[in-house]
């Protein structure tokens, strides 16, 4: 069964390979926690950690810095 | 006393009744009918009797024909020569026209037909009970492309059969690409051919000829195939495996974190001191919690609001080295009747996703700043290893891209096939 899908899907096997770098993203951002469209940190010093973006909005966090 | 049989000459020549012009033929047997290639006198020359002309032809060719009379080809494994070419027009639409190429399989005697619309090629021949695929030819897989009366504009070299009289055939096409049904009616007499699309580079190749010989394609041919759909079904196959697979792997990971490693109610209260705006509230901190792997953080907050905001910037601290990760909630909620009719708008949840925090000992800050007069709770849970849907539906939307990008294609390719077609489906929407 598993060698007659391999051979259905011989005409799309580069694609298929293709489609392993979306995957491999998504392997990725699971294994390191990373949300990949970033995230809702808003902190200058730990915005390596995520792209900036994010659903919040831009708030007063840094007038209530400790 | 024995016979020999004598074999059949390859070719054979005659000449021209009207203009005398030496043609050459090749079905020896089987050709009647001939079209002059320099006067386009139309003539019948049976056997012995006297050639018979019927007229010549107005219209000359425009160009020489793509597949030379005479030529040699191999196509779909069999071996055919090109005997003649007979240009043709709908009756009806005669802004309509097309070539069909009479092909002779001398081995078999057997003939077949190439047609040319706007550059796009179909391979015909009489139906038959003993054609292999003819399990892929049900009539009931098909749909009626076009109806017409033909009409000759010119011809040129032999057929075993007068191509005038087909303008008293009634034609019927329908399609099921890349395959063609034709059904011919007479009066009571009916017969079938199938047909099948030929790329005009196989064509090029089959009978020695460049691309560029062949005509310049134009639109959408009548059963063309779709571009991509010889692999349609083996890419929306994998689609369903990997989307399938990617499913897997989020509900997986949405049933992984069952307990959230900070739950806690806090009370906002207000700050007293006198440097302190109205409605500022006192600084809250959680209870520290330990993230044993980098991990991203979801934050999920609710307040008890009624007709109030809150202002909620939020800090998530890492007590080794002092760095914080921060956000910001606007939290508001308010609701009423009006006119009988209850209302409500805003939320009192939000949540916040903190992504790629280092293993280490958190606590959270909380700066609230509210009404004046306003203490609402706030309830706090942290979750690790979230499920991230965002990166689901994002990796989803890549993976469905090129597969909705070739359905696009091909639906656009189907609309523009039926354009040529009065039984256009797409007439209706």
């Amino acid at each position: 069964m598993l060698e007659r899908l391999l051979i259905s899907l011989r005409p799309v096997r580069l694609y298929a390979l293709l489609l392993l770098l979306p995957l491999g993203w998504f392997a990725w951002g699971t294994a390191t926690g990373t949300r990949l469209l970033g995230d809702d940190n808003e902190s200058t010093e730990t915005l390596t950690a995520g792209s900036g973006g994010g659903r919040s909005t831009v708030g007063h966090a840094r007038f209530y810095h400790k | 006393m024995s016979e020999t049989a004598t074999p059949r000459p390859e070719s054979a020549q005659l000449n021209c009744p009207k203009c005398g012009t030496s043609i050459t033929y090749y079905d020896v047997e089987g050709s009647e009918y001939y079209a002059c290639p320099h006067c386009h006198a139309y003539f019948r020359w049976s056997g012995e009797a006297q050639p018979k002309v019927f007229g010549k032809y107005d219209q000359a060719p425009p160009t020489a024909p793509a597949l030379p009379i005479g030529a040699v080809g191999t196509l779909r494994g069999r071996t055919f020569r090109v005997l003649g070419v007979v240009s043709r027009r709908e009756a009806n639409h005669p802004q309509y026209s097309w070539r069909e190429y009479q092909l002779y399989q001398a081995d078999t005697q057997q003939y077949a037909q190439l047609a040319e619309f706007d550059g796009h090629w179909t391979f015909i021949w009489a139906a038959s009970k003993l054609d292999a695929d003819r399990e892929e030819y049900k009539l009931g897989d098909f749909k009626i492309f076009n109806k017409y009366q033909s009409r000759v504009n010119w011809a040129l070299g032999e057929f075993d059969w007068d191509i005038e009289r087909d303008d008293t055939l009634h034609v019927t096409e329908y399609i099921n690409p890349p395959r063609l049904l034709v059904q011919e009616q007479r009066g009571k007499e009916q017969n079938w051919y199938r047909g099948h699309h030929v790329a005009p580079n196989e064509l090029a190749e089959a009978f020695h000829l460049s691309r560029s010989a062949l005509p310049h394609q134009e639109g959408t041919g009548a059963v063309q195939p779709a571009p991509g759909s010889e692999s349609s079904s083996a890419l929306w196959s994998l689609t369903g495996i990997v989307v399938a697979l990617l499913l897997l792997t989020q509900l997986v990971l949405a049933f992984w974190s069952t307990q959230p490693i900070l739950s806690q109610t806090i009370q906002v209260e207000a700050d007293t001191t006198a440097s302190a705006p109205p409605g500022t509230g006192r600084v809250l901190v959680s209870p520290s919690f330990t993230l044993d792997h980098q991990t991203a953080l979801e934050i999920d907050l609710k307040a008890t609001l009624s007709n109030q905001w809150l202002e909620l910037p939020v800090s998530l601290v890492d007590e080794q080295t002092g760095r914080g990760f921060e956000f910001t909630k606007n939290i508001e909620f308010y609701s009423g009747v009006e006119g009988g009719e209850s209302w409500s708008e805003g939320s009192r949840d939000v949540d916040a996703v903190l992504s790629r925090v280092p293993a280490g000992r958190y606590h959270l800050n909380f700066y609230p700043f509210t009404e004046k007069g306003v203490s609402p709770e706030i309830s706090v849970q942290v979750w690790a290893d979230p499920a991230l849907p965002s990166n689901f539906f994002v990796v989803v939307g890549l993976v469905l891209l090129l597969p909705m990008l070739q359905a696009l294609r091909q639906h656009f390719h189907e609309r523009n096939r039926w354009a040529n077609s009065d039984y256009n489906p797409y007439d209706a929407e």
